[in-house]
């Protein structure tokens, strides 16, 4: 910067300095004065006065210090140091940290044999004030009566005199290593109800035990609730500062005008009116958290609640809980917590969860539970959108063959089928004469020739493919990036499949693929409109060709089984793809779907969420740029449903139905939200509208089905799966269905005939493994043990397949074999259990693993946390029957099948399970049956 | 970092005070590389059932390499020195963050990613992020037109001081502070609306 430079920049910031202040007429005013004819010194001032105000509030959005708050560099260094006495009793290990009320050091007590405790020093007000010490010393002595395990233990009041005569107070409590309520919220975001609950319920034992004891909390809120990790399985929750509200001025925490602390958000309002904390602040506060944690905000007021998508009974309770009026507001924590637990009447147990723990495994109903997605490219432009007569065609692309042998090019040819998939069904809406099956269904099935396209998932033509390199006589010929697509047109659902000939696309580098491919085949199917491309948002060839083979790597990792290599190539390929353009909007979605698929691979042995983070993150991106593609929706949604976090994937479910009643995954999840989330009739009414929309789609009617066989309503049940038959005979998921329902309903004969029928298209595990059951059923062990053999061997990851061979050895005496078996089945439920600590069904059926196993004391531990996790669960009440009887407490077996028949648990089971056959002798046991009525 | 390079760094921070610019992006690196160390640890830690967080993290190294040092206790200079720090910490996480994907050739940040990751959810939304990194970009060539507005922006944007703080670092007045970063405000915000607006979808 030269002299003249610098002066006048020093004279821009006086005339800025001076006109600054002043009022815009006064700023125009000054302006004239100073710049006396010199245009461009005065543009340069009054561009700076003009933007001055937005760039305050540009600024201002930031919140304060906000580097600081993300670095953690709030605190100053700490008072004590390293092995420095405190209180001539103390010895300092080490900062942990500064809290509201001052730092908080781990300390070893070397009066009580060197225990370490937390020592947490209070503000320099209360150190010199003896008459708050004093107070403070009676409100800790009156906390310390609490005792309870989630109730933070607290030692003692004293005062360390500093070397220059400052007295400086502190208190003493139990050290907990753990992170706060709040800290995991911030990390992990909102908690599931599932998950949310046993934490609840720690809390609501806490203030319980509290308000028995007189104490009353006053501050509850998460930065004073500490996750402990006791098991490996479980966790201790601990609440800390009981009692200490009226001095804990945290930095969140507002005085309202001396009658005590509280943290807004959390705070009653009778409380911030100026109340004293009560009981039934604790209760407000209690229900504040709830919401907190399973929306990730603190509430404001009831509205907050009636806008949030979650479990009725939750609603209902939380409403109760957050009354404004202390008079109305529910009574108790106790009150508050027996309302969250309330099983709402419209809630049918058997559709909040299809677990694996089902004996007879309704896998295909999970199969579909990650649906198949699909990612379009570009959106399209046209289409005038009118009605077409007739009805639609069901168009299957298959996955393209390639001349070259490589992985890479085979990747390609498959992600070009994938993605020209994609680009056709963004022409559906408008063209509504053909309907696309994603290419994931195809490779879920297994469907690799026209005709078992039509005969497994309904296509009525197929469309097969070829990507070979160009000839040489043709432009660009022979040049490496060369290509030519040859496309056949199959017409199968006519008696004799008709093939109209081949037509070829020659592709030259440097051009994009897609476009002239997918123009060519909507020239072939007839469709109308052809594709128009929006050139500013395509993305460059180099682009394009990294994307289609990452499509054919996420397609190969995801089905028939998921693979982590596949996947990572995937992940590589998307991610140079945003590389190269970041605005590509499909490629951050297939990369956040491919994320969500990396994460269902490895969620049974590392609980690594953080790549739903990144799905998240890139779905989120992705419905930025492309606000309208209800794909990137669905993928949104993913990230959400991968962890059970059903109410966030609602909203972006109902985004993506609103944007296209056709998008592939949206429907079927939506549904499966509603109802985990205990909205079974919105669930119904979803998968009732899909068959009505769509009364040829086989997925629409197996969908519905399952619903109805969840819910023992077997006749109608039949209805839609025999009518998903009909539109695709041969698909795996129809022919298990329809197997499991005649297990269901006993008619094992027709089960196994359906179930011969299936394996001998396909040789798929889940049927060996449903067969095996039908057998295990009649009694047939030994033909029960080859059938669970076979899937085994197909599967051998599953756990509950796994069980299943297990039991099957155990029940024809093949002792070694068993134990084997039994060996990898119970570390398998153990991984699962270590993933989902809290989940019922897989507590139970670790506990039934162990029953079987001999260890019966380990069995009625298990047993019995998964009946307090789930009390209204009627798979977990079977399963306890079943544990119970095989550690021969006969009399607690036949209540918890009395419980179970109550909960409306399907007979079959009861009539036929191997494990009760001694059970069935017994005259209670027939007593029972005779008294119970199977209504459904 | 070892312990003789803590010893280095109390050393290179009393050349710094004492007017000594250049050693500035040494002793970055090496706050660098303590908070890499303990961010080691405390992973190391944590696979120990122990749960990790940022700000601890942060404040034992801030312990570490200011509290302790007798030589070093003027904490609002710490400040001034970890503006810089904090300001390549938060960009980097905002690239990588915006760019979706982890350690994308970013040679010299050695810290955790999820642990970046983390206090970034805690405290930043995604929106935000491509605000500070286009006030990064902006304050760059701020710097280089006003190498005084530049630092104080750093000091306040990046290390949240306050005007006080700032001056005491600078050595300059209060007033003098408020003013250049009122000016500087307005000049980096006439820099970012020249920012091509992403096209409306």
């Amino acid at each position: 910067m030269n002299d003249r430079t610098a002066a006048r920049t020093e004279r821009i910031k006086e005339l800025f300095a001076a006109a600054m202040p002043l009022d815009p007429a006064g700023r125009i005013a000054a302006l004239d004065r100073a710049c006396a004819g010199d245009q461009q010194f005065r543009q340069a001032v009054a561009s700076l006065l003009d933007n001055y105000d937005s760039a305050q509030q540009f600024f201002a959005q930031f919140p304060d210090n906000f580097a600081r708050q993300f670095l953690g560099l709030t605190a100053g260094p700490p008072t004590f140091a390293t092995g420095a006495l405190i209180g001539g009793r103390f010895r300092i290990i080490g900062f942990l940290g500064a809290g509201g009320m001052g730092e908080v050091y781990e300390a070893e007590d070397l009066f009580l044999a060197s225990e370490h405790v937390a020592l947490k020093t209070l503000p320099a007000d209360v150190s010199d004030d003896s008459h708050a010490i004093d107070r403070l010393k009676r409100e800790l002595a009156l906390a310390r009566q609490v005792t309870h395990v989630n109730v933070c233990r607290v030692f003692d009041v004293d005062q360390h005199v500093s070397s220059s005569g400052r007295p400086l107070a502190f208190f003493t409590m139990e050290l907990l290593a753990g992170e706060t309520l709040r800290a995991r919220l911030q990390r992990e975001g909102p908690l599931s109800t599932t998950v949310a609950l046993p934490l609840v319920r720690q809390m609501a034992a806490a203030l319980t035990a509290a308000h028995t004891a007189g104490v009353v909390h006053g501050d509850f809120k998460p930065g004073n609730v500490v996750l402990v990790p006791s098991t490996p399985a479980a966790e201790r929750l601990v609440v800390t500062d009981f009692g200490l509200a009226r001095r804990d001025a945290a930095p969140d925490s507002v005085s309202n005008g001396g009658a005590g602390w509280g943290t807004p958000g959390y705070m009653a309002p009778e409380q911030l009116a100026g109340g004293g904390p009560t009981r039934a602040s604790d209760v407000y506060a209690l229900a504040a958290v709830a919401f907190e944690t399973v929306t990730g905000k603190p509430p404001s007021g009831t509205a907050t609640v009636d806008a949030i998508s979650i479990d009725p009974s939750w609603r209902s309770a939380l409403l109760g809980g957050l009354d404004a009026n202390p008079k109305t507001r529910v009574a108790s924590v106790d009150a508050l917590l027996r309302a969250l637990t309330a099983v709402p009447p419209t809630a049918n147990p058997h559709w909040r969860r299809a677990a694996a723990v089902a004996v007879l495994s309704l896998i295909f109903f999970g199969v579909l539970l990650l649906p198949p997605v699909r990612a379009r490219l570009w959106p399209t432009i046209g289409g005038d959108g009118a009605a077409v007569a007739g009805r639609r065609q069901n168009v299957a692309v298959l996955a393209f063959e390639a001349a070259d042998r490589t992985p890479a090019a085979a990747a390609y040819a498959r992600g070009l089928a994938a993605t020209l998939t994609d680009q056709l069904s963004t022409v559906t809406r408008d063209e509504p004469r053909h309907l696309f099956v994603p290419a994931a269904a195809l490779l879920a099935t297994g469907v690799n020739t026209p005709v078992r396209a039509n005969r497994a998932l309904g296509a009525d033509v197929a469309i097969t493919g070829r990507v070979d390199r160009a000839p040489t006589d043709r432009p660009g010929g022979g040049e490496p990036g060369s290509r030519r697509v040859t496309i056949e047109v199959h017409e199968v659902s006519a008696p004799q499949s008709v093939v109209t000939p081949g037509r070829h696309v020659d592709l030259v580098e440097g051009k994009l693929v897609l476009p002239l491919v997918s123009n060519e085949v909507a020239r072939m199917l007839a469709m109308r409109p052809t594709i128009a491309v929006a050139g500013n948002t395509a993305p460059s060839p180099a682009v394009e060709e990294r994307y289609i083979r990452g499509r054919g790597y996420l397609e190969q990792g995801r089905a028939p089984r998921i693979d982590v290599a596949q996947l990572e190539l995937a992940v590589a390929e998307f991610e140079g793809a945003i590389e190269g353009d970041r605005r590509f909007a499909a490629a951050h979605a297939a990369l956040g779907e491919t994320f969500v698929l990396l994460y269902e691979a490895t969620k049974d042995t590392r609980r690594n969420t953080e790549l739903l983070d990144l799905a998240e993150q890139r779905a989120i991106e992705a419905c930025r740029l492309e606000p309208k593609i209800a794909h990137f929706f669905v993928v949104r949604a993913l990230a959400y449903l991968a962890n059970g976090r059903h109410s966030l994937a609602i909203p972006s479910l109902e985004a993506a139905l609103r944007l296209d009643p056709d998008a592939v995954g949206a429907r079927d999840n939506l549904a499966r939200a509603y109802a985990a989330t205990a909205q079974a009739a919105r669930a119904e009414q979803m998968l009732e509208q899909g068959v009505n929309d769509r009364p040829r789609s086989w997925s629409a009617h197996e969908d519905l089905g399952v619903l109805r066989l969840n819910r023992g309503q077997y006749r109608i049940a039949e209805i839609h799966f025999l009518k998903g038959r009909e539109y695709a005979p041969d698909n795996p998921r129809v022919i298990s269905n329809l197997a499991v329902l005649y297990t269901m309903t006993e008619l094992f004969d027709a089960a196994e005939q359906e179930l011969q029928r299936g394996l001998a298209l396909t040789p798929d595990p889940i049927l060996y493994n449903n067969l095996g059951w039908a057998y295990f059923y009649q009694g047939r062990f030994a033909d029960g043990v080859a059938s669970l053999k076979h899937a085994a061997d197909l599967s051998t990851e599953n756990s509950v397949v796994l069980a299943g061979l297990a039991r099957g050895y155990r029940w024809v005496n093949r002792q070694r074999e068993a134990r084997a078996a039994y060996a990898v089945a119970i570390s398998a439920a153990k991984r699962q259990l270590s993933a989902d600590p809290s989940n019922a069904e897989v507590l139970a059926n670790l506990a039934y693993l162990y029953s079987e196993t001999g260890e019966q004391g380990e069995a009625r531990r298990l047993i019995g946390r998964a009946l307090q996790a789930a009390p209204e669960n009627v798979r977990v009440k079977f399963t306890s029957a079943l544990v119970f009887e095989l550690s021969s407490q006969r009399q607690a077996a036949l209540q918890a099948l009395q419980s179970a028949i109550d909960g409306g648990h399907p007979k079959y089971q009861i009539a036929h399970h191997p494990d009760l056959r001694a059970l069935r002798t017994d005259s209670r046991y027939v007593q029972l049956i005779a008294a119970a009525a199977w209504t459904r | 970092m070892d312990k003789s390079a803590g010893g280095d760094i109390t050393g290179l921070l009393e050349q710094w005070r004492n007017g000594d610019r250049a050693v500035e992006a040494r002793i970055v690196d090496a706050v660098y590389g303590e908070l890499h160390q303990i961010a080691q640890r405390y992973a190391r830690r944590e696979r120990r059932g122990h749960s990790l967080q940022a700000t601890a993290l942060v404040n034992e190294a801030y312990v570490r390499l200011v509290a302790r040092r007798s030589s070093w206790k003027n904490r609002a200079q710490f400040f001034g020195v970890a503006a810089t720090l904090m300001r390549r910490i938060l960009i980097d996480h905002a690239r990588r963050s915006r760019a979706g994907k982890r350690g994308d050739g970013i040679a010299h940040v050695a810290l955790d990613d999820e642990l970046l990751d983390r206090a970034a959810r805690a405290n930043l939304s995604a929106t935000n992020l491509d605000d500070v990194i286009a006030v990064d970009e902006a304050l760059t060539r701020l710097a280089a037109v006003d190498g005084r507005q530049g630092r104080i922006v750093e000091l306040r944007f990046f290390a949240g001081m306050t005007s006080k703080e700032i001056a005491e670092v600078l050595g300059i007045g209060e007033r003098t502070v408020d003013r250049e970063w009122a000016i500087a405000q307005a000049w980096l915000y006439v820099e970012l609306r020249k920012r091509p607006e992403p096209p409306a979808a």
